[in-house]
């Protein structure tokens, strides 16, 4: 079954200051919804929004239609995994992998360095390692959707690789909404790409209009 | 240090505070625990606070997770007093 998500109407500002003002963004199964934006124009606040953890003027976040103001209370709808480490480092691998009912073996089969680590702290792996298992208990528990903030930080280009892979297969389970700075392989995985500029999102059908809008030259 | 560790060591503090002083020391020893809870939901509301999102994607909201842990520390506060000046 295909499910969708569906952001608008988000209007957003400190102060004086406009963060969001005119916002479109549909992500759905079988797709992976890229999100692209300088620095400061609000990429991680809107995904703080669509999560419900930031307040906006207003917004209309949509699961399937139907309105969830907090969706952090609903992982089951959504996952988020924000742009900075977010497992507390003294649990082990072991407690987070039982806390989430995911699978160890599977993983361990996937990243054969992490063999022997089932009792390993997080606070005892690199911060390449810690990503990674942060990125793939996003990515493979049970969810209709996932946001990923920068899932490519501190990954070694062959992790990223291993990553993508990953993202491409379980796609097919749940819709992903992915930004990061590396934006190559936000391009490279994207379904549907958005920019965000001046407090809207464009949605792109060619690279070139990346130029345009101002956040590159391609 | 964990949040349970800290606030388990206060506990037995405040116990130890009561049995040394004696009961009329009540009304101070409970505002010093109050007063421990300011610094420590400050701490981690500024410090930890990331590790919040942990508990989120496992469907537990911060109001959840504070509410259930200040609420069973404050239960083991209490029996641990009034045990304290039981005997």
């Amino acid at each position: 079954m295909i499910h969708k998500l569906e952001v608008d109407s988000v209007f957003l500002e400190f102060g004086e200051r406009r963060v969001l003002s005119d916002v479109y963004l549909k992500c759905e199964t079988g797709k992976i919804s890229g999100l692209l934006g300088r620095n400061g124009n609000g990429k991680t606040c809107l995904m703080n929004i669509i999560y419900g953890n930031l307040n906006p003027n207003s917004k209309s976040i949509r699961f399937d239609g139907l309105t969830v103001p907090t969706a952090y209370k609903r992982p089951d709808l959504l996952l988020y995994l924000p742009q900075f480490n977010f497992i507390p480092q003294i649990l082990s691998l072991k407690r987070v992998f039982s806390d989430f009912n995911l699978d160890f073996h599977e993983f361990e089969t996937r990243f054969p360095e992490f063999k022997s680590k089932h009792n390993s702290a997080l606070k005892n792996l690199s911060g390449g390692d810690r990503r990674l298992v942060e990125v793939y208990i996003v990515l493979k528990t049970k969810s209709k959707f996932a946001m990923l903030d920068e899932p490519f930080s501190h990954l070694s280009p062959i992790m990223i690789e291993a990553v993508m892979e990953l993202m491409n297969e379980e796609k097919k389970n749940k819709g992903l909404l992915i930004t990061d700075h590396m934006f190559r392989n936000i391009i490279d995985i994207s379904d549907n790409l958005y920019v965000l500029t001046g407090g809207k999102t464009h949605l792109t059908k060619a690279v070139e209009e990346l130029d345009f809008l101002g956040y590159t030259k391609v | 240090m964990s949040y349970f560790t800290t606030a388990f060591v206060l506990t037995l503090a405040s116990a130890y505070m009561l049995f040394k002083l004696g009961s009329g020391a009540f009304a101070l020893i409970f505002w010093f625990k109050i007063a421990t809870y300011g610094v420590i939901i400050y701490y981690i509301n500024n410090y930890k606070s990331k590790e919040f999102y942990y508990y989120q994607n496992l469907g537990i909201p911060k109001l959840t997770l504070w509410i259930s842990t200040l609420s069973f520390d404050f239960l083991v506060f209490i029996t641990l007093l009034i045990y304290v000046t039981s005997k």
